[in-house]
């Protein structure tokens, strides 16, 4: 009886074994950083402008936003900068930069779309060795190292 | 030089003037020439023996002329011979050849225009126009008063003949040609298009509106 199952098993292995996928691949799902605190911003500098963009903040914590009018004719600097407001002070979460050649530009509008494997987060105001988007989402005080 | 029948003529130019009427020009079917064209023609009644026979003539149309020839044959011949006409300085020529000059002739001269009316003719092929072959005796001698000239009577000087058309062109100016008008819509059309190129590949602009998304931060901490 084991036997027949067996063979019925493999018999229905062999079945499902079409044409092979193109990609397969295996790993471990991320496990993102519980931060369910409220209160992070976005803001958008750019390399040789005056002032500063402010964007969204969606409930996922993505940043979306559209900043006019930027002066084409030149190599660009973009600086995403997530923050929030620690009762007046504006403490950095953490920046992604890139760079845009807007040289002989003829587009109204360009879509700058910022890498997540660029955000740079490894700050650390009060050096209590957690970083500071990490001491927000654990809702400490970054600029306290004792809290 | 070339034996042909005389409806070819006829049949490619009612076809040119179906592929004219479908130009694209409204203005261009109001103003559509339908008359055949205008031929002036000096005749030639004689000629040398044994020499080429120029036959000229100036064609007076609104259209194109198309299809000037001249048809010949030996008088009281039965079948034409065809030389097309060519055009020149002053109005357009057929020559018939030296080798059929030998004995007298007789011609007609037909012609369309590019609308395809006509055929217009300086005589026809009923009516053809003679021309009486002479022995070429050579440079004349001096004239001597008290003789009478040798050889025969001179030659009747040629006359010219106007052969005016049935129908008189009802527009005479250059906004009566079909040409005129397709070169109008030509332009027209090719100004439409480079306006909807250059205004679609714009040079490079002054400042330009920066549609930003960003990567949730917390995401691989």
């Amino acid at each position: 009886m084991i036997r027949r199952i067996a063979l019925v098993a493999l018999g229905l292995l062999a079945a499902c074994g079409g044409e092979p996928d193109d990609e397969v691949t295996y790993g471990f799902k991320s496990h993102a950083l519980q931060c369910e605190v409220p209160g992070m911003q976005a803001r958008l500098d750019v390399s040789g402008v005056d002032g500063v963009c402010p964007l969204s903040v969606n409930a996922d914590r993505t940043v979306t936003g559209v900043c006019r009018p930027v002066p084409a004719g030149e190599i660009r600097d973009f600086r995403l900068v997530y923050f929030y407001d620690l009762g007046g002070v504006e403490v950095d979460l953490a920046t992604v930069i890139a760079r845009l050649d807007l040289r002989g530009e003829t587009r109204d509008t360009v879509r700058l779309e910022f890498p997540a494997d660029r955000v740079f987060s490894d700050i650390d105001d009060d050096s209590d060795g957690r970083t500071n988007i990490e001491e927000f989402c654990a809702g400490t005080n970054p600029r306290d190292r004792n809290s | 030089m070339e034996s042909q029948e005389l409806s070819w003529r006829g049949i490619v130019a009612l076809g040119l003037a179906v592929v004219m009427s479908g130009l694209p020009s409204s203005a261009v079917a109001a103003r559509r020439d339908r008359t055949p064209p205008r031929i002036v023609h000096v005749k030639v009644l004689q000629t040398p023996k044994g020499v080429d026979v120029q036959i000229r003539a100036r064609f007076e149309d609104k259209s194109e002329i198309f299809a000037p020839s001249v048809y010949y044959r030996q008088h009281g011949g039965e079948k034409y011979e065809t030389v097309e006409m060519t055009k020149g300085e002053e109005g357009y020529v057929g020559v018939i050849p030296a080798a059929v000059a030998s004995e007298p002739l007789e011609y007609f001269i037909e012609v369309f225009d590019a609308e395809g009316n006509g055929p217009a003719r300086e005589g026809s092929p009923d009516k053809p126009i003679p021309i009486a072959v002479y022995e070429d005796k050579g440079p004349a001698p001096p004239p001597v008063a008290d003789l009478p000239p040798p050889g025969p009577p001179p030659p009747p000087p040629p006359q010219l003949v106007v052969t005016d058309p049935i129908e008189q062109d009802d527009d005479d100016g250059i906004a009566g040609q079909w040409w005129f008008w397709t070169g109008v819509g030509v332009l027209v059309t090719g100004g439409i298009v480079a306006t909807v190129l250059l205004t679609r590949s714009s040079g490079p602009v002054d400042s330009v509106s920066v549609e930003v998304a960003g990567p949730d931060p917390t995401r691989g901490l």
